[in-house]
């Protein structure tokens, strides 16, 4: 008899752990498109989507990291670098053409415009958001990220790296509203080994949603003034 | 310097076939005295490619030996890079020879317009060169 | 003395604005010529959703904008200036206070925006190379320059108690031309260098028309009830960039250590030229 009903109940089962398959881009790719935002407390600590809530360090990089300035580059209106712009607390829109991916994030209007046809990564020159390369595995973007310079932190808890990190982000939904996004970091000056990242991305499904400008401006006495113009109503 | 064979490679082949429009982000004008173009010959003392305009630090000798250390600004990373300037082109320790126009305050400062390498090949500096 | 009055003289010559004439013609000295007709003839590639094409880098030919919108001198660091700007007319109408108050700007360069890694507006952003990037609902606009984007929306309304530096942008179609209404204005970006301030009652109505596959026209009437007496109208042509053109990563927050220099700085005072229309009686 219970054989029966596990029988019976395999295609439910089956069924239930099948992936979830995204809808399709007009050029066959998975679409990402949309208003998603992160909602954890990675732009606090890292360590908390890091796999093992942990962070390799290599002991010669954390006798560094002691040293350091500690003022967080984004109170001087800094970009916040890859990955922490992904988990800042701010939306950020996902557009997808043929052989272009774009992030366009409310945080500080940075964007990313990403070919997803295979190039080479630029050579000298450090850059705050990195250089981005994406392709398509399947259902999953990869954008692989290098070229990071060493002057941003991974999180207000000031986690550095140095210019050596490199970082390769994969998104895959996972479901309508819902992204998952993982990254890994190497990075042979600061880290023992590779480490992981993961978390899930939630789409902003509020109607008549839009990203405002946030800027940062240095005010006169050298802070940053982070006017957010987001109204309170939605008119 | 004297190149080593008499040829000036100027570096802006990237920089006309893209027609990048170059620009001061403010007016230079009013920071830098265009009546005032200098020559100044020194070593690296420090390169900060940075935005909005990178700077090139070097120490210059006088003729009583004295060594002022002086800053030229240049565009910006992405606008070197275009040029085939990277972040290590420069290193400290490098003779260089850069030419631009004096800041109107007095300090060892100015606006760079052209970086003349060791090797003899000419970089240009200068935020402006093909209008838009 | 009289050698004074004749240097005055020649260099009032030489400020007297050009007149073009209205609704045709470049008002840029440089890049194609913008023949309206022509773009009104063209037959723009599709995109898969049925509108113009208007996607890829494109860079903008105005002269000189960044320094001035009128017609100015090429110089140390001017570029090499403009006989006809991008202003139709070639004058801005400023009310006698606001005309004022660009003396007053341009005396004082340590209170230009730009200077201070300020975020820089329409039409400002448009004088240096972006992308355009379309979808169905809306189109994203791509800076270099400060890293900055904006939305056209072809979607939904202005949004009340909101200003911003790039303000709002609604967008429709019209025929082959992209129209876009640019609200939500604040007054703190400037057209230019020279001055030319606005305030947060700017709007702007901008007109995307592609000309041929690489030349793309923009024109755009300017209200701004506050600081002009009547509409400001301009115009510019753009290029496509070349294939391997990329929008590469710039910022104006890690070291602007030109500010130590600038106190008390004002523009050379045969930098640019006084041309604002005199109040009509």
């Amino acid at each position: 008899m219970h054989r029966i009903l596990l029988f019976l109940m395999m295609p439910a089962v089956l069924l239930a752990q099948a992936p979830y398959k995204a809808p399709r881009t007009s050029d066959g790719k998975p679409d990402l498109q949309g208003i998603w935002i992160a909602r954890n407390a990675a732009s606090f600590d890292v360590t908390e989507i890091a796999e093992g809530r942990t962070i390799p360090y290599l002991p010669e990089a954390l006798e560094r990291e002691a040293k350091a300035d500690r003022v967080d580059p984004v109170a001087h209106c800094a970009m916040p670098g890859i990955p922490r712009i992904v988990y800042m607390p701010f939306p950020f829109e996902i557009m997808q053409r043929p052989g272009l991916v774009v992030f366009l994030y409310e945080y500080l209007h940075n964007h990313r415009v990403i070919q997803t046809t295979q190039r080479d990564h630029v050579e000298g020159i450090d850059l705050f958001l990195g250089d981005s390369v994406a392709r398509y595995e399947g259902d999953t973007l990869v954008v692989d990220v290098t070229n990071l310079g060493s002057r941003t932190w991974l999180d207000s808890a000031r986690h550095m790296h140095s210019d050596q990190l490199h970082v390769v982000e994969r998104y895959t939904r996972t479901g309508p509203d819902k992204i998952q996004y993982e990254a890994t970091l190497e990075d042979p000056q600061t880290y023992s080994k590779l480490w992981k990242i993961a978390m899930t991305l939630h789409r902003i499904t509020e109607a008549g949603f839009e990203l405002r400008e946030q800027e940062c401006l240095e005010g006169d006495d050298g802070r940053a003034i982070h006017p957010f113009y987001r109204p309170a109503s939605k008119s | 310097m004297r190149p080593s064979n008499g040829i000036y490679c100027v570096m802006i082949l990237a920089l006309i076939s893209a027609g990048t429009r170059l620009w001061a982000h403010h007016s230079f004008a009013a920071e830098y005295d265009g009546t005032k173009p200098i020559k100044l010959n020194g070593t690296v003392t420090k390169f900060d490619m940075v935005n909005p305009h990178s700077w090139i630090y070097i120490d210059v000798k006088d003729d009583t030996g004295k060594v002022v250390n002086w800053k030229f600004e240049t565009a910006s990373p992405s606008n070197l890079y275009r040029r085939g300037f990277k972040k290590d082109t420069i290193k400290s320790g490098m003779q260089v020879t850069i030419e631009g126009y004096l800041a109107k305050d007095g300090s060892p400062t100015a606006n760079g317009q052209r970086l003349h390498m060791p090797d003899g090949t000419v970089i240009i500096l200068g935020t402006e060169v093909n209008p838009g | 003395m009289s050698a004074i009055i004749l240097f005055l003289l020649l260099m009032l010559q030489a400020a007297a604005p050009r007149i073009t004439a209205p609704g045709g013609g470049n008002l840029a000295d440089n890049g194609p010529k913008i023949d309206l007709e022509k773009a009104k003839a063209f037959k723009p590639q599709r995109t898969e959703f049925g509108h113009p094409n208007l996607e890829g880098i494109w860079q903008p030919r105005t002269s000189g904008a960044a320094y001035s919108v009128l017609p100015h001198p090429g110089g140390f660091f001017l570029g090499q200036g403009s006989e006809t700007g991008i202003v139709e007319g070639g004058v801005l109408p400023y009310q006698p206070w606001a005309a004022e108050q660009v003396k007053y700007r341009r005396d004082h360069v340590e209170l230009d925006p730009t200077g201070h890694c300020h975020y820089e507006g329409i039409p400002h952003a448009l004088y240096f190379t972006f992308q355009i990037i379309q979808t169905a609902s809306k189109i994203a606009f791509v800076h270099e320059n400060m890293h900055a984007w904006r939305f056209v929306y072809l979607t939904g309304e202005h949004p009340k108690d909101y200003s911003a530096w790039m303000g709002d942008s609604r967008g429709h179609w019209e025929g082959n031309t992209l129209v876009v209404d640019v609200a939500n204005n604040n007054d703190k970006s400037v057209f230019d260098m020279a001055g030319h301030f606005h305030s947060d009652q700017l709007r702007v109505v901008e007109r995307y028309t592609l000309q041929d596959a690489n030349t793309l026209i923009w024109e755009a009437t300017l209200t701004d009830p506050k600081v002009f007496t009547r509409p400001v109208k301009m115009r510019f042509p753009l290029v496509r960039a070349p294939k391997d053109f990329m929008i590469m990563e710039s910022g104006c927050f890690e070291d602007e250590r030109d500010q130590a220099h600038l106190k008390d700085a004002a523009l050379p005072d045969n930098h640019y030229n006084e041309e604002h229309e005199k109040e009509k009686k």
